[in-house]
């Protein structure tokens, strides 16, 4: 009897864990989206239900929001793994000492302050910046460019904060190839291109699914970046939750958006799963 | 020729990814109390100034404590967790699975938001302990799936001899798969205390005056007036994760005679 149960024993404290932190607030999330918002103080009016906050995310501003935030995904998942994916495979060519020193500087932001990163990035980019003040020394430019405010400080910011995973990750799916399909391909006559192109690649197609949802599940998320490296037009749902929660109290309309989001993430979570299910039935062999 | 362009090419790869961190850290040597990138004045008395400022230190400990706490919470629960999940049977594991590595997925300002209201009607907002909670569940798909790697590659035929000759689950558990799970264990608790210590989100979200972090200080702190403190703090915080990572890396080249004889078995 006891040994029947003791797999439950095993699972159920990380369970409840799990659903008194995760679970719990989305649900009651979704709960807190339908009320309406507070006139004074409180969060939100208790006992009432409207469809009034879903109704007002369809003006033109917000949609804009919507469209900028998903946009602004795609690009810094899509511009991470190309450069990570580069990154990881010149990593792959070192000799084991300069793998340690490629690790140990991958893993350093890891270990530091997202803010700090952030804050660093300010201070290179900014308009006395070392950037522009080296520029300006080697008589390049006149006037200080802007690099910060603007939707490309936003995106370096973003690509700083997710490049290491990235390459992390795609550099195992590198490793995890068996040497010996590389050494029959070319002992077969192939150039290091085709190589590349016919073995390599194909093989990393799975990875880098994964990892493309999972970073754009990150910055649909992304924060720190367009807040404090971006321009107000650059705003992404996450700002506006914050702006929303903690500068305007409008909990129940933040909760809207928090709903939109995790909806958003778990399509691009699922579409391609799905997708891929789908074609593969068809022809099974 | 092509080597030296491969060498350049990975040095300004290593540079551009390092510059942000080391600009920013440099601020704590400069004798000016605006944040300016030191040239040759370099001081540390923003160290000293650190340990004098009542603010700083409760929330430095705060975090220390915090940091530790949901570490040892995600650890307890777990490590039974991957245990049972690689090889005990449960219904529904593909479930299972994908529930607990949401906190991946899910955005912690969702995580922070969505908490705060619950933890207000449960009456625990304010105090360490949700920070804690909210911390460990985001530490714990990590845990998870190093524990579970580790598991996987630990062979079953050495836990089934344990209780071939006669020792329980519990016993086989404790003398047989726990001391072979040290070193997965050490480098997850490593990786969690990191997380921990440097989470900014849902800090921001549950951080009142009474239960402030290192992180919601340096927030407030980079929308107001930055003083050089933030990047003491950051160091501070960077050495005892470097400490704790070297210590593991002894321990485990002094422990590695030991673990080699229980792996032949």
């Amino acid at each position: 009897m006891i040994k029947k149960l003791i797999p439950f024993i095993f699972i159920s404290p990380a369970l409840s864990l799990i659903t008194l932190t995760i679970i719990a607030p989305l649900i009651l999330m979704i709960r807190v989206s339908l009320l309406k918002p507070p006139e004074g103080t409180g969060f939100y009016i208790p006992e009432t239900f409207s469809l009034q906050n879903y109704q007002s995310l369809l003006d033109t501003y917000r949609i804009s929001i919507l469209i900028n935030t998903t946009i602004f995904a795609l690009e810094v998942s899509v511009l991470s793994i190309l450069l990570g994916f580069g990154f990881a495979i010149l990593m792959q060519e070192l000799s084991n000492h300069w793998r340690i020193i490629c690790f140990t500087c991958l893993l350093l932001p890891k270990f530091i302050s997202p803010l700090i990163i952030v804050f660093g990035l300010q201070r290179i980019l900014g308009s006395h910046g070392i950037i522009n003040e080296l520029l300006i020394a080697t008589h390049l430019i006149n006037e200080p460019l802007d690099l910060i405010r603007n939707h490309f400080g936003a995106l370096i910011g973003e690509i700083y904060l997710t490049i290491p995973f990235v390459t992390l990750f795609l550099f195992y799916q590198l490793t995890s190839i068996d040497k010996e399909t590389h050494n029959a391909a070319t002992g077969l006559g192939a150039s290091n291109y085709q190589v590349f192109r016919k073995i390599t690649l194909p093989m990393c197609y799975p990875g880098i699914l994964i990892i493309w949802q999972l970073s754009i599940a990150w910055n649909l998320g992304s924060f720190l970046g367009p807040l404090l490296l971006g321009s107000p037009s650059n705003t992404t749902i996450s700002c506006e939750i914050y702006h929303q929660a903690f500068e305007i109290g409008n909990w129940p309309l933040a909760a809207t958006w928090g709903v939109l989001m995790t909806a958003i993430i778990m399509t691009f979570i699922w579409l391609p799963k799905l997708t891929i299910s789908f074609m593969f039935k068809e022809n099974p062999k | 020729m092509k080597t030296t362009l491969v060498r350049i090419l990975l040095l300004t790869i290593l540079v551009s990814l390092i510059l942000p961190i080391i600009i920013s850290l440099s601020i704590a040597f400069s004798p000016d109390s605006f944040l300016t990138i030191p040239t040759n004045n370099w001081t540390s008395k923003w160290f000293y100034d650190f340990f004098y400022q009542t603010r700083w230190i409760e929330a430095f400990l705060r975090s220390l404590i915090m940091a530790i706490l949901s570490t040892f919470l995600s650890l307890t629960f777990g490590m039974p967790l991957a245990y049972a999940m690689t090889r005990l049977n449960i219904p529904w594991k593909k479930l299972i699975h994908g529930t607990i590595l949401l906190p991946l997925i899910i955005p912690p300002i969702i995580i922070g938001m969505g908490a705060l209201p619950l933890f207000y009607a449960i009456r625990l907002n304010g105090t360490t302990f949700e920070v804690v909670l909210i911390h460990s569940c985001l530490i714990l798909p990590i845990i998870y799936l190093i524990l579970k790697n580790k598991i996987q590659n630990i062979s079953p035929e050495i836990e089934n001899v344990a209780m071939g000759l006669g020792a329980g689950l519990f016993e086989t558990l404790w003398y047989i798969t726990l001391p072979l799970l040290y070193p997965a264990i050490a480098i997850s608790g490593i990786c969690g205390f990191a997380i921990s210590i440097n989470e900014t989100m849902v800090a921001l979200f549950m951080a009142g005056p009474t239960n402030e972090t290192i992180s919601t200080i340096t927030w407030s702190q980079l929308k107001e007036a930055p003083t050089p403190l933030i990047a003491v703090a950051s160091i501070i915080n960077l050495i005892i994760i470097l400490i704790g990572t070297i210590a593991i890396k002894f321990a485990s080249i002094t422990f590695s005679y030991n673990n080699n004889r229980t792996n032949r078995i």
